[in-house]
């Protein structure tokens, strides 16, 4: 090893910048290792705690904590628990400076990408009026009018023609509106999911299969008369409301 | 040393590695992996940068659909699978320090330990997430055929879940591929306190693993 010829000329180095290198040999002691793992654990039950406190906080007291309470909670632990993994675990603290420039850089050019490409998100409306607020359910091309110069055999001109683009079923629609078997309509678990739905923005009461039940070739609707029917009655009048 | 006196074919396989004939030293050898694995990492964050900047953009964009597709993740499988990878992360820096001191039990313990774990998260994504999720029609983009979907942009919600997830989880299943690897050369006694490069690298490729995911659990699972 390097140390073994510290003192003695060594002609593989004759200038001794490696007499001493002992950085990146530093072993850690179970306490510092084990410490770090109960921080890391405390860390997410505390974030985990957090998310669970909004849910329960909304449902309990109808208290709507701002998204962005959330988002930064969440992200501030995560950000605290990556550098405790990168310190520690990974040895960046012990290690040679180069290896956390290396690093440092390319979270530079992460900023730099996520930045430039996030930078047009709330100005997208100074240019096409249309792009203004957020975009619209089952995509903007759905209700998208673009202007084409089309050539005019009678008047031989060219003129601006309004030409709608989209406005197709999307996946969305047919995921809903197609037929499924009674065992299908199982698997899909519309009362499982029923619990799942209240969230500390909102509550959604699930209506599941009375809303989009599959239909007969006369449009009506098979709601109530499926394997689940005679539930409480209050579905009946969604699923008439969706049937035509 | 007492090493010298003993024949060299009864000396333990990790004293007997000889470093590539173009380092300088053991250490030298051992740094320039180190940085080489590094430079390997910046180009992981990278990829997975990708997905954070989807992430964020559509976010930002479609807040309803991310909010929906959130409550269908169940956080309690979410918040299992992060303390299965911390405690692999845990043990695979624990099996570093018993290389560096010669504890071969330990090391191999750790490694293996490591690398079940590794098994436990990918059976947890399996069986209990995408399978059940699959099933329901909660597939990504055009695949999609969940009928109670409430917002038009959910497929594309399942895109990023899918993506994300499944990216991290090959990087998972290949991390435990090449422990099993480094586990089985511990075995042969490749390891110890002058040459363990392979454990040493491959904890930093195990780290980030667990580094990403300590980011993407709580922008999947937590924030809605």
């Amino acid at each position: 090893m390097a140390q073994d010829n510290a003192g003695t000329f060594d002609p593989t180095d004759p200038h001794g910048f490696h007499a001493n290198d002992t950085h990146g040999h530093v072993i850690l002691s179970p306490f510092t290792l084990i410490s770090v793992l109960v921080a890391l654990m405390i860390f997410t039950i505390l974030t985990v705690f957090a998310s669970r406190f909004e849910v329960w906080a909304a449902e309990a007291f109808n208290m709507e904590i701002p998204q962005w309470v959330n988002v930064a909670i969440a992200m501030s632990i995560a950000v605290v628990k990556g550098v405790l993994v990168l310190m520690f675990f990974m040895q960046l603290k012990y290690d040679t400076p180069l290896n956390t420039i290396i690093f440092a850089t390319c979270l530079l050019a992460f900023a730099a990408f996520l930045g430039f490409t996030a930078l047009d998100l709330f100005t997208r409306d100074s240019i096409d009026r249309e792009r203004e607020g957020e975009i619209q359910a089952g995509g903007m091309l759905t209700e998208h009018t673009r202007y084409e110069e089309v050539f005019n055999e009678k008047t031989g001109e060219w003129e601006r023609t309004k030409v709608r683009l989209g406005g197709g079923t999307s996946i969305f629609d047919r995921a809903k509106n197609r037929p499924r078997s009674p065992d299908e309509q199982r698997v899909s678990g519309h009362h499982e999911e029923a619990a799942e739905f209240s969230s500390a923005n909102r509550t959604v009461r699930m209506t599941g299969l009375h809303l989009f039940a599959p239909k007969d070739e006369h449009g009506e609707s098979h709601a109530g008369e499926s394997h689940d029917s005679g539930e409480e009655g209050g579905h009946d009048e969604e699923s008439g409301d969706d049937g035509h | 040393m007492s090493t010298i006196d003993t024949p060299k074919e009864r000396q333990p396989l990790w004293q007997r590695m000889k470093h590539s004939h173009h380092f300088r030293s053991h250490d030298e050898e051992f740094d320039a992996c180190k940085i080489g694995m590094w430079l390997f990492l910046t180009t992981e964050v990278l990829l997975f940068s990708g997905f954070f900047c989807a992430y964020a953009i559509f976010r930002a964009k479609y807040p309803e659909a991310f909010q929906n597709g959130a409550h269908h993740l169940d956080w309690r499988w979410g918040s299992l699978n992060t303390g299965i990878l911390l405690l692999s992360s845990f043990t695979i820096a624990y099996s570093i320090r018993c290389a560096q001191t010669n504890n071969q039990f330990w090391l191999k313990f750790n490694l293996l330990f490591t690398a079940f774990c590794g098994l436990a998260f990918a059976g947890i994504k399996f069986a209990l997430e995408y399978g059940p999720k699959w099933a329901q029609g909660k597939r990504p983009g055009a695949w999609f055929d969940y009928p109670n979907a409430e917002n038009a942009s959910e497929p594309m919600w399942w895109s990023i879940y899918y993506m994300a997830t499944g990216t991290h989880l090959a990087h998972v299943l290949i991390g435990t591929a090449v422990i099993f690897v480094i586990w089985y050369r511990a075995t042969k006694g490749m390891y110890g306190p002058k040459h363990y490069t392979g454990v040493e690298i491959t904890g930093l490729y195990w780290h980030l693993v667990d580094l990403i995911w300590i980011f993407l659990f709580p922008l999947l699972y937590l924030i809605h």
